[in-house]
């Protein structure tokens, strides 16, 4: 630190005459920067970062809820956005160099325990009273703990459906056989549906048909729903290793399932996640497990179905749907700690809570807003199948600090099956890949 | 064949060619202009498998460019990029040049240890030196300014490198030349030097240009609020986390690439003239 | 002008001082606190441990086999493909300057869109490069999904944009070569070839030296078409060095690995631009 502060003194002399004895002295335009807030002493500013720019992303959705808890509170909320991967990049710059000029950040689940072990997030149990987290369902809450301390609080969850495309299904004829909660379709049964439906509608593949596919193709978010349907696990309990996790029965099985999906022509080879979903909103999908979100970024909702996620046949007893989403968590550098706890309460448990589950329809969090789904017989079916498949089937992500080497080498697995890998040999090699970037922190 | 057929053979044989590389670098060009006249929904239905719809909107519309610049107002990072640009060129061509003026024309004490200096100054990627960076400019509050974009970017090795490099191809005989009539260093470098290395300064111009165009990671990071945001973060935001605004994310694509060729055109006779006959060794 | 080294007490150092102690600044330092970092434990003591760990990592190895497989292929590729685009918008024909810039026109598309729109031409699924192999019969090629043909895919879209940014420095390379001495040796006979390879590829000695530094430089730190197209992937056969210390650094925040990543990345381009000065200056003798 001392050798920066020397540099940087160093340095605003050595411009002053550079630039003095060149003779172009001078600012480059604007110079004023007043970032944080700093002009009204009295009102506390918070700053969150956040991810999802735009209108349509979180920067225009959440905008009354700031604007709101201004006028409940005085404090205001300086919000900046970044798309999505830059939020991570953004944190870990910010973080590491130490920086305090941000209060609240946004966090995807999977970097909690890394965060929180790095020191980038503080503590939450002081502002957070035992009824208080009892509110969130129990799969929610743990997900923002690492090693008994609560680093973060869930601002809704997530889960997956079956969608399909309704327009295309009875062009081919094809109606879904009655199915619920507790007499779910099996894999194999959409399967082989949907390659009915691929043979009725492009047998010679020139409409570029996909027959069932899964929206976060090659990710572990919902990849592993499948290997956690026949009975797998994520990660080891200390959340350290994969051996004896990955290279089973359970993930064979479903990898091999998935790739012989693809060498039937049925799932897609060659489209990542984003082009997947372009690819069922344009209406080229027969089936797609999906996330909640799906019909809502779709221009012809009356065109799309949902039911109940798949289950493997056998394995009936031990579906598995993925789950988390964002929390939001306190910069340990902040200065203004106690005012970020406050908005992050009423974003998570308050009214602002209240406003975001309204206007942004994903699944809730809270026990009390499932509840009111389950029991409201007005609330939106897919909106009830998601309540209740966060309550009971959902399987959090792999809790480990190391998730970015975890999803790394498991999300290539994924595709590197998907493509026509060996399915024993990639296993293998992912659980060596794992543990060799593991070592470094034993 | 005669010496004037020959030369018509020539010509077609060069135009045949030419032609050849145009279709390979408009091509995906095209793509990315037709996918930007169109709607998501159409160029989704239509891309895969490829077929002349892929390249041919079925209903072509200016919306994507009007949105992009009556909702997200791309005219503010454009001006901003511009801004930045233009500084950056400006301190970039002088300071760079005349460190590279010292290193081809002078020997001083140093010289051994600051060269490899400059070199090694370029040969480490930015996402390498990023987090440091990052709290040196917070230390200069240069944090959310423009001058944090500018001021890093000022001094770059590679620019430096290529001043020396053309500086090189100067013939010694025009700078003694100038000595024995008794013109002072000023006078050398701004009446012959810089003169007879228009191309060049014209080259770092635009390399300076591009770089700065193309810059990302860096705006991203010194660069978050609305108003002095640069282009390529602009295009940026039209990908969220579950769905991209790909027909925005081309229409501002076509944008950003229009402008550096506007600005190209112009500066193309620098390249011709270059430097003019007689003047070098040859 | 690389004859004359003229000495003089102060105007030298007059004229290095801002562009160096910029350099030293935002360069040099943040380059050296990055070394620094791969050399220390969580208590900032001296170690090797970092090393001793990203050796024992085979991920590592497979890194460095394709960057340099990677290198090997680009670099040559870039710089006669850009060399030959020169040569060609060098020629004084009708409308050159049109030409000039449709060919300057790639790389004015950026590199995350450029790749995005060759994911798409190379599309297992009938992309549009597979429509065409199959209109000739052939079968539909993986370009980015296959090991075997991935890095050559991200040669070929790399080397779309880059080879247009190359040919603008060849080319302003080729206008500093003075029309006299391509008229003299007419005057002899010299055939196309000849002039070529005795007279112009000579005389761009200077020039050659920047692309050839600049260009390695720019190939061994490349990583946005990876990232984007295939992710490192498929098994690992696009995982470039800097991609892998580019995860290091923001996707699993292991600033140590990154640093070493980084450091014999630097040792790898220094010592390949070494070479290459060797090479050149060799030859001028």
């Amino acid at each position: 630190m001392n050798l920066r502060k020397l540099t940087s003194i160093t340095l605003v002399t050595a411009m002053t005459a550079g630039l003095a004895l060149t003779g172009c002295g001078g600012s480059d335009g604007k110079d004023s920067g007043s970032g944080s807030g700093s002009g009204d002493k009295d009102a506390v500013t918070i700053k969150w970062i956040s991810q999802g720019t735009g209108e349509d992303g979180w920067e225009g959705l959440t905008k009354p809820i700031l604007e709101a808890y201004e006028e409940e509170t005085g404090v205001h909320i300086e919000a900046e956005f970044y798309s999505f991967n830059d939020l991570f990049e953004v944190i870990e710059t910010k973080s590491a160099a130490g920086d305090s000029d941000f209060d609240v950040m946004s966090v995807d689940v999977t970097f909690i325990s890394k965060y929180g072990s790095s020191g980038y997030l503080e503590p939450l149990d002081q502002y957070f009273s035992d009824e208080e987290k009892a509110k969130w369902d129990e799969a929610s809450y743990q997900a923002g703990v690492w090693e008994d301390t609560m680093y973060a609080a869930p601002e809704n969850t997530s889960t997956q459906e079956l969608y399909y495309n309704k327009k295309l299904l009875d062009e081919a004829g094809i109606t879904l056989p009655e199915n619920d909660a507790d007499n779910r379709l099996t894999y194999e049964q959409v399967a082989e549906l949907a390659k009915e439906g691929l043979e009725k509608l492009d047998p010679d593949g020139s409409n570029g048909y996909i027959g069932f596919d899964f929206q976060q193709v090659s990710r572990v978010y919902q990849m592993n729903m499948l290997a956690n349907s026949m009975g797998g696990k994520n990660i080891s309990d200390d959340g350290y290793s994969l051996d004896g996790v990955v290279n089973t029965k359970p993930w064979i099985d479903a990898m091999t399932w998935y790739q012989k999906l693809v060498d039937d022509g049925i799932a897609s080879k060659g489209y990542n996640a984003e082009q997947l979903s372009d690819q069922f909103a344009a209406g080229k999908v027969l089936f797609l497990i999906g996330g909640t979100w799906t019909p809502t970024s779709m221009t012809c909702d009356d065109e799309i179905g949902y039911t109940y996620a798949p289950c493997f046949e056998g394995h009936e007893d031990e579906v598995a749907t993925s789950t988390g989403s964002w929390y939001f968590g306190i910069n340990s550098k902040s200065a203004n700690k106690d005012a970020a706890a406050e908005f992050i309460r009423y974003f998570t448990l308050g009214k602002g809570s209240d406003m975001w589950l309204e206007i942004n329809g994903d699944v809730p969090s809270r026990v009390d807003k499932q509840d009111e789904i389950a029991n409201n017989p007005d609330a939106p079916e897919d909106m009830k199948i998601a309540a209740y498949e966060a309550a009971n089937t959902a399987v959090p992500r792999a809790v480990t600090p190391v998730f970015g080497e975890y999803s790394t080498a498991l999300d290539q697995a994924w595709e590197d099956v998907r493509n026509g890998a060996d399915v024993e040999e990639t296993l293998n090699n992912a659980v060596e890949q794992f543990d060799a970037a593991v070592a470094a922190y034993k | 064949m005669t010496l004037r057929q020959k030369a018509s053979v020539r010509k077609v044989f060069i135009y045949l060619i030419l032609i050849i590389m145009v279709v390979a670098s408009l091509f995906p060009i095209l793509f990315c202009l037709s996918a930007s006249l169109r709607t998501q929904e159409d160029l989704f239905q239509n891309m895969f498998p490829f077929s002349l719809k892929s390249l041919i909107p079925s209903a072509a519309t200016l919306e994507n460019y009007t949105i992009i610049f009556t909702k997200y107002e791309f005219w503010r990072p454009i001006m901003n990029t511009l801004i930045v640009t233009v500084f950056t060129i400006i301190f970039g061509c002088i300071l760079n040049s005349m460190a590279a003026f010292a290193f081809t024309c002078f020997e001083f004490k140093g010289k051994k240890i600051l060269f490899p200096l400059v070199l090694i100054s370029f040969m480490v990627p930015f996402e390498a030196i990023a987090i440091p960076l990052y709290g040196v400019a917070s230390d200069l509050h240069m944090v959310d300014t423009y001058a944090g974009m500018i001021i890093p970017a000022i001094a770059d090795g590679l620019v430096t490198f290529l001043f020396i490099q053309f500086f090189k191809d100067i013939p010694p005989s025009l700078v003694e030349a100038a000595r024995v009539d008794g013109a002072k260093w000023p006078t050398i470098f701004t009446r012959i030097i810089m003169p007879i290395s228009v191309p060049v300064f014209v080259t770092a111009g635009l390399m300076i240009f591009m770089n700065q165009w193309n810059a990302y990671m860096w705006p991203l990071l010194v660069a978050r609020s609305k108003e002095i945001r640069t282009i390529q973060i602009a295009i940026s935001q039209f990908s969220g986390e579950r769905s991209i605004q790909w027909t925005y994310i081309y229409a501002s694509s076509m944008v950003s690439a229009i402008i550096p060729i506007c600005l190209f055109l112009p500066f193309q006779k620098y390249f011709v003239e270059g430097i003019t006959a007689g003047s070098v060794k040859g | 002008m690389g004859g004359i080294y003229i000495k003089n007490k102060w105007l030298p150092y007059l004229l290095i001082f801002p562009t160096i102690v910029m350099i030293c600044i935002f360069k040099i330092y943040p380059i050296i606190s990055s070394v620094i970092q791969g050399f220390s434990s969580v208590d900032s003591g001296f170690t090797m441990d970092n090393y001793k760990h990203l050796f024992a990592d085979k991920t590592f190895w497979n890194s460095l086999k394709v960057t340099l497989k990677f290198n090997v292929i680009i670099i040559p590729i870039q710089i006669i493909v850009s060399f030959i685009m020169a040569l060609f918008v060098n020629v004084k024909v009708r409308g050159i300057e049109v030409f000039r810039t449709i060919f300057y026109l790639p790389f004015c598309i950026s590199l995350t869109i450029s790749t995005v729109i060759w994911q798409m031409m190379l599309n297992v699924n009938n992309g549009v490069i597979n429509s065409m192999l199959g209109v000739l019969g052939l079968k539909p090629v993986g370009f980015l999904i296959d090991s075997k043909w991935a890095l050559l895919s991200i040669v070929l879209i790399s080397s779309w944009r880059g080879c247009a940014y190359w040919m603008m420095f060849i080319l302003a390379g080729l206008k500093g070569i003075d029309s006299a001495v391509y008229e003299s040796a007419k005057i002899d006979g010299a055939g196309f070839f000849n002039t070529l390879f005795r007279i112009t590829i000579p005389l761009l000695k200077n020039t050659w030296l920047f692309v050839l530094v600049a260009n390695t430089t720019a190939n061994f730190l490349l990583f946005a078409p990876m990232q984007i197209a295939t992710d490192g992937g498929p098994q690992g056969s696009t995982n470039v060095l800097m991609y892998e210390a580019y995860k290091s650094a923001f996707k699993y925040s292991n600033r140590p690995r990154q640093a070493c990543l980084v450091t014999i990345l630097l040792v790898i381009v220094m010592a390949v631009c070494f070479i290459q000065n060797k090479f050149m200056t060799e030859k001028e003798a």
